[in-house]
């Protein structure tokens, strides 16, 4: 069933716009963007439980988790209240860095996930808090083997965000076995506690 | 405890240094010589210029960070000292571009790797592209005088990393050699990537630009330049604002105009500069990246490749073969592995990229850099203008490059197995850990090697404003000025009219620094250089 979704999902996607653009491909999908956007811009401002994020909307949120924690192994315990809450801020900060372009496809994209028809279409039946691991594997296997770029474009974006979001929370930098820098220069640095796990 | 950092020190307040995002009001500055960037190019040329008595003002977009502000932690480093705080990618994703953005520019981040332009690069310039003035002969003098500014030696203490790549090389029978790095008492610490705490790196930032501020020199940082004004024949007025949210505007006027805004920054001013004759539409093509792949080996012991100096060997045997007809050549060397960093390079899904990242210690990273821009079938990339002005380079990844990327791939797995890696991985989305080097050959043959599941970094930005003696091939002539526009220079990395096929800082220091002399004109050196005297 649900790959036929899916299949519905990549087959109504206009692939003669061979645009290397999220956005301009979002555009033109079957979930009607300005629905979506619509359908979510009201429930996330007034559940916003995160008011210094910029970018990233609460309904965001368990999106992003679930798919950090496909993409990078992660798990509940990684996850705790306190390193997700450094880990959405990094992701937030770092959207804040990127060309506008680029941060404007990955809100694009949230938007899109965050709307559950497009979710549903997409293979993935529940809420993305409670989505099943192997559904969102199959959503990303289809958008990087499915043939169509600007997928593959959107979710490699995304888990680049995601890798470098995480491995920025000290314990992710911990779990790699890295020690922060030598104990030669630590007392001349500026030492704030982050540069090591 | 802290360490000499010279914006701090006494002599540094008589400095001349604006934040204009401090700016409340718009300004109006005059010099006889406007730079526009401050890296390698940038930076050389506001010394040799600021030495020679002209009024100079360098420009830069991003902020004035130094010694005291590096404190070796990557979120922090990524984000005030790269360009996008590390996130920019080509146009379609599938390149991700590391450049830096602060004073100093790209010699503040990058990993001290010093090589002269290689000869065969230069006779191919010579030979196929008409570049009569920048010959091996000519511009051995400048290398000579820039590795003496620059204090650029072989470094001979290579960190775990890079000796796995001597070993590997030397039991395979393959060239391998110890790279100069343009260091003065480095504490081999292996945080170039992240602004240098002792300054032993000799930047722009620690060598040419306090040359320069002490000559008189004003800097301008946080201060975008949007565009140039010209009347066709000259540049009137530089255009520039502020970088806060009440965008101040600043127009500097000077005689000259320097565009050292790097690979992707001149050639972005240029096209956002309309009034600028662009009658060939060269300008932004022919951008060239050194598209990299990476490889990884877990070793037997720890390799800790973070820690020690990042890049100190390196093997040219695969890169100049057949110049300009045969398949695309390559360089190898070694890559720093810090965290963050390092789990964009490594690649996997789930639990086996975790799982990669928990063998961080144990895993030794090579690069590979293609030799782009020779053969007729890499032309490269192309700059252009998003819709909000900002440049992105256009770069196709084709078949040419994808072949030669996966036979880079399978000789840094090759070397690591014969320096006695346990397991490679390869930095490809569906990569395995492969056992053995005959399985790995098997194994990397049947990769899809096709554009973002393949891992293809870049951290050279070259050409884009080519030098060239034809305005419908190239934007500025062999002395760095342009076709049409008597009073605008580049002087960056932009001016390559192929890629360099070697770390370019070195080629851009030395050749900005003999196109700024040609400006002054009457024989004398200008760089600071100890107990110079002689003409050239
Ligand atoms: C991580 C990393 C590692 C590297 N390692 C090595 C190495 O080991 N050896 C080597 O040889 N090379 C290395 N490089 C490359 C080398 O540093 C660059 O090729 C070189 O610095 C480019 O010099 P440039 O003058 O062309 O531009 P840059 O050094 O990039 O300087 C351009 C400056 O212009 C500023 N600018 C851009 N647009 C504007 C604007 N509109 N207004 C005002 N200012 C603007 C930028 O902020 C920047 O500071 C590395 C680069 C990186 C990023
Ligand atoms: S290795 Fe350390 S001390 Fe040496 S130049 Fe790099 S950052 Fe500076």
């Amino acid at each position: 069933m649900s790959v036929s979704r899916r299949e519905f999902l990549s087959a109504s996607w206009d692939q003669s716009i061979a645009f290397s653009f999220l956005g301009r491909a979002i555009a033109y999908s079957t979930v009607p963007l300005a629905a979506a956007q619509t359908f979510c811009s009201q429930p996330a401002e007034a559940a916003s439980t995160a008011p210094s994020l910029k970018y990233i909307q609460p309904l965001h949120v368990p999106i992003l988790v679930a798919f950090a924690k496909v993409s990078m192994g992660l798990d509940d315990q990684d996850l705790t209240e306190q390193n997700k809450t450094v880990f959405i801020a990094n992701c937030d900060q770092l959207m804040g860095q990127a060309p506008e372009s680029v941060r404007a496809d990955l809100i694009l994209l949230f938007n899109l996930l965050q709307f559950p028809m497009s979710r549903w279409m997409m293979g993935v039946s529940d809420n993305w808090d409670r989505a099943n691991p192997k559904d969102i594997t199959a959503l990303i296997t289809n958008w990087n083997y499915g043939g169509i770029k600007i997928l593959r474009y959107g979710y490699q974006s995304l888990l680049s965000l995601l890798q470098v979001s995480w491995y920025y929370v000290p314990v992710a930098i911990a779990g790699t076995g890295y020690p922060g820098p030598p104990e030669s220069i630590r007392p001349y640095l500026d030492f704030n506690g982050e540069n090591s796990p | 405890m802290k360490l000499p950092d010279p914006y701090k020190d006494e002599a540094a307040k008589s400095w001349n240094i604006y934040d204009a995002s401090r700016f409340t009001e718009d300004r109006y500055f005059e010099a006889d010589v406007v730079i526009v960037g401050t890296g390698s190019g940038g930076g050389t040329a506001a010394e040799v210029l600021s030495r020679a008595g002209k009024k100079v003002i360098l420009v830069e977009e991003g902020s004035l960070k130094t010694s005291t502000d590096f404190n070796l932690n990557e979120k922090e480093a990524y984000s005030t000292l790269y360009q996008d705080g590390m996130t920019r990618l080509s146009l379609d994703g599938g390149i991700s571009i590391l450049q830096g953005r602060t004073v100093g520019g790209g010699t503040v981040v990058n990993w001290t790797s010093s090589f002269r332009t290689p000869e065969p690069t230069l006779n191919h310039w010579n030979s196929r592209l008409r570049i009569k003035d920048h010959t091996v002969e000519s511009m051995r003098p400048w290398f000579e005088m820039l590795e003496k500014r620059l204090e650029i030696a072989t470094w001979t203490s290579p960190n775990t990393n890079n000796q796995t790549l001597l070993k590997g090389a030397e039991k395979l029978g393959i060239r391998a050699d110890l790279i100069p790095r343009n260091v003065k008492g480095c504490w081999n610490l292996g945080y170039c990537g992240l602004g240098c705490p002792t300054n032993a790196k000799q930047s722009m930032l620690v060598s040419t630009i306090p040359s320069a501020l002490k000559s008189g020199a004003t800097l301008i940082h946080n201060l975008q330049v949007n565009h140039l004004r010209s009347n066709g024949h000259s540049v009137e007025s530089v255009e520039a604002y502020g970088r806060s949210e009440r965008r101040p505007q600043v127009r500097i006027k000077a005689k000259i105009v320097i565009l050292s805004a790097g690979a992707i920054g001149t050639p972005g001013i240029l096209l956002r500069s309309t009034s600028i004759p662009n009658p060939y539409g060269t300008a932004g093509r022919r951008t060239f990246l050194h598209p990299t792949l990476f490889t990884f080996g877990r070793m037997p012991d720890e390799v800790n490749g973070f820690h020690g100096a990042p890049q100190s060997a390196y093997s040219d045997h695969y890169q100049w073969q057949d110049v300009a007809d045969g398949p695309i050549g390559f360089k190898i060397e070694a890559t720093p592995m810090h965290p963050a960093f390092a789990s964009v390079i490594i690649r996997g899904f789930g639990l086996e990229h975790r799982q990669r990242l928990n063998d961080l210690k144990y895993t030794a990273g090579f690069l590979a850099l293609l030799r782009d821009g020779f053969h007729p079938d890499s032309p490269g990339g192309r700059v252009q203008l998003r819709p909000d002005g900002s440049p992105v380079v256009d770069y196709p990844i084709n078949g040419y490059l994808l072949e030669g990327a996966k036979r880079a791939v399978l000789k840094m797995a090759e070397i690591l197995f014969a320096a006695g890696a346990k397991s490679v991985h390869v930095g490809h989305f569906q990569t395995g850990d492969y056992s053995s080097w005959s399985e790995a050959q098997k194994g990397i043959n049947q990769l899809a090697f096709e554009p973002l599941i393949l891992r293809v970094g870049s951290a050279h930005v070259m050409g884009g404003s080519a030098m060239g003696p034809d305005p419908r091939d190239s934007v500025v002539d062999e002395t760095g000025r342009h076709h049409h526009i008597d009073n605008l220079y580049v002087m960056d990395g932009s001016l390559f009219p192929t890629s360099v096929g070697a770390n370019p800082q070195l080629s851009i220091f030395a050749l900005t620094a003999k196109l700024s002399h040609q400006i002054i004109g009457d024989g004398k050196i200008y760089l600071d250089l100890p107990n110079v005297s002689t003409n050239h």
